[in-house]
C-alpha cells in the first residue's frame, strides 16, 4: 500500500469533518482576527523598523493559531478512539502522520493567506514586491511548525492536559523556523530580497525536511503504547 | 507445493509494563485458527492490553506476539487487513454519517468499491436505514452495530473485540451474540474480552482467564460450565482480597 493515497484518504476525511462542523477553521481565523485587529490599534503608523515589529506580530499569531488547530485535529482522533481505527488499518503509520500533517497545513496556511493582505491594509504595511516573500515565508514557517506539531500532538493526545503541554513542547523546537520565518517576513514586508534572506529562506528549507524525515521515522514509536 | 502458514496468534512470554505497573506478566497463549475466544477477568487484570499487544497498537516490554508467524508489530499492510478491531469506543467519526465513516474505512482497507462494501457491511449488520444518519445522532445499540460493520468492512480473519456488549440492551446482546456465532467459522478466530460470565460461556468455546497479567485459567468450554463460572467467580474473589 502507498503512502499518498490512504494519507489523502486520512485529509479528505478531515476535510469533510471541518466542513460540518468548522470547528478547526472557525477557531483559528477567529483567534488571528482578533490578534491581528488589535495589533492594529498598537501599531505605529510609521517610523524605522515596523516591518520587524509586524513581522513579530504576525508569526505570534500563526504560531498560536497553529497551536490551536492542531491540538484540535488531534483531538478529534481522540474521541470515541478513532486514533486507533486509523492505526490498526493497513495504512502505514507514515500515511496516518502525512494525513494529519496535510490537514494541519491545510487547514492554517488557508486562514493564513486570508489573513495575509488583512494584516498589511490594517497595519497600513505597503509590502510592494514582497508579496511572493511573505507567502513563501508563510508556507515554510507553517510546514516547519506543523510537522513538529502534528509528531508533538500524537505524543500528547494521550496525557492529562495535553492542551497545555502541546505548546511546551513545540516553542522550544520551532524557534530556528520562527525566527527564520519572522526575517523572510521582515523582508517581504520592506520588500526587499538579499542574500540574506536567501540564507533564512534555506534554514527553513532545511528545518523542514528535516523534520519531516525525523516525523516519519519516528511516529511509529510515538504511538505506540 | 509451499504450504500456506496458519492464521494463528501466538504470544510467547508477552509482558507489557506500564511503568512500574505490569499489566503482562509472561503471557504464554496459543489461538489457533478456528477458535472463539473469551479473555475474562477483573477490572486491571490486562485484558485490553493482550488485545492491544496483538493487534499491534501497543509495544511488548518483553517477548513476542505473532500472527501467521510473523510479528504483528513488523507486519505489513496485508497481514493487517486481515485484522478486525473492535473497542468498547466505536472508533466513528461523530459527525460523519454512518455511511462516510463506513466509506472512509473502506478506502483506507483500499477496498475497490468503497461505496458499495459500505453498503454491504451496512446491510449485513442491519444498519442500512441509519446510514445517513450522523453517528452522534444514533443509539448506542446502532452505533455499536455500526462499529461493528466498521470492523467486519473488510472480511478479517481475525477479529478482536473489546467489551462488544458494553451499553447494549438484551436485543441487541442477543443479537450480537448471533453474529459473533456465525463469524466464528475454521477460517477465523474471533476473540472477545467481556465481564459477563454467562455470556462468555454461552456462545465462545475457549475461555482465558486474566489475573494480575498472567494466564489464571485456559481451557475449552465444554458441558461443565456451571463448575467453570464457579471457578471463574472464585478467581475473581481472591484476586480482590489481594
Amino acid at each position: 500500500m502507498s503512502i499518498l493515497a490512504p494519507a489523502l484518504t486520512i485529509a479528505g476525511k478531515d476535510l469533510r469533518l471541518e466542513m460540518k462542523t468548522r470547528d478547526v477553521v472557525a477557531s483559528v481565523g477567529l483567534f488571528v482576527l482578533l490578534v491581528v485587529v488589535t495589533a492594529s490599534f498598537a501599531f505605529p503608523t510609521g517610523g524605522e523598523g515596523r516591518e520587524g515589529i509586524a513581522a513579530g506580530v504576525l508569526w505570534m499569531a500563526f504560531l498560536f493559531a497553529a497551536l490551536l488547530g492542531m491540538g484540535r485535529s488531534m483531538a478529534i482522533e481522540k474521541e470515541d478512539a478513532c486514533l486507533e481505527g486509523l492505526l490498526v488499518s493497513p495504512a502505514p503509520r507514515e500515511a496516518v502522520f502525512l494525513g494529519k500533517l496535510l490537514t494541519n497545513l491545510g487547514f492554517t496556511f488557508a486562514v493564513e493567506l486570508v489573513i495575509l493582505p488583512l494584516f498589511v491594509i490594517l497595519l497600513q504595511l505597503e509590502p510592494a514586491g514582497g508579496a511572493l516573500l511573505l507567502v513563501l515565508s508563510a508556507f515554510l514557517g507553517t510546514l516547519g511548525l506543523v510537522t513538529v506539531g502534528t509528531l508533538f500532538a500524537a505524543m500528547a493526545v494521550n496525557t492529562r492536559g495535553r492542551e497545555a503541554i502541546l505548546p511546551l513542547l513545540v516553542m522550544p523546537v520551532s524557534i530556528p523556523v520562527m525566527v527564520a520565518a519572522v526575517k523572510v517576513s521582515e523582508a517581504g514586508f520592506a520588500g526587499t530580497w538579499t542574500a540574506s534572506t536567501t540564507s533564512w529562506l534555506l534554514l527553513m528549507v532545511g528545518y523542514d525536511a528535516l523534520f519531516l524525515l525525523v516525523a516519519l521515522a519516528t511516529f511509529q514509536h510515538v504511538t505506540e503504547e | 507445493m509451499e504450504r500456506r502458514p496458519s492464521l494463528g496468534i501466538r504470544l510467547n512470554g508477552v509482558s507489557k509494563a506500564f511503568g512500574a505497573q505490569l499489566a503482562l506478566a509472561s503471557v504464554d497463549v496459543e489461538i489457533a485458527q478456528g477458535s472463539y475466544v473469551a479473555v475474562m477477568g477483573a477490572n486491571g487484570a490486562g485484558k485490553t492490553t493482550m488485545r492491544k499487544v496483538i493487534a499491534g497498537l501497543a509495544a511488548p516490554t518483553g517477548g513476542s506476539v505473532t500472527i501467521a508467524g510473523i510479528e504483528m508489530r513488523k507486519a505489513g499492510p496485508r497481514l493487517r487487513a486481515q485484522v478486525g478491531f473492535v473497542s468498547h469506543e466505536t472508533m466513528l467519526y461523530a459527525d460523519l454519517t454512518a455511511r462516510e465513516n463506513l466509506r472512509f474505512h473502506a478506502k483506507l482497507f483500499g477496498l475497490p468499491r468503497p461505496r458499495e462494501a459500505a453498503e454491504r457491511a451496512a446491510e449485513r449488520l442491519d444498519v442500512a436505514h441509519a446510514l445517513d444518519k450522523p453517528v452522534r445522532a444514533l443509539s448506542r445499540g446502532t452505533r455499536q452495530r455500526v462499529a461493528l460493520a466498521r470492523a467486519l468492512i473488510h472480511d478479517p480473519s481475525v477479529i478482536l473485540l473489546d467489551e462488544p456488549y458494553t451499553g447494549l440492551d438484551e436485543a441487541a446482546a442477543a443479537s450480537l451474540s448471533e453474529l459473533l456465532e456465525e463469524l466464528a467459522t475454521p477460517e477465523r478466530i474471533v476473540m472477545l474480552t467481556l465481564h459477563d460470565v454467562v455470556r462468555a460461556l454461552s456462545g465462545p468455546r475457549r475461555l482465558l482467564v486474566l489475573s494480575g497479567g498472567r494466564v489464571a485459567l485456559d481451557q475449552p468450554v465444554d458441558g461443565s460450565t456451571d463448575e467453570m463460572a464457579e471457578t471463574y467467580l472464585g478467581l475473581l474473589r481472591a484476586e480482590a482480597r489481594r
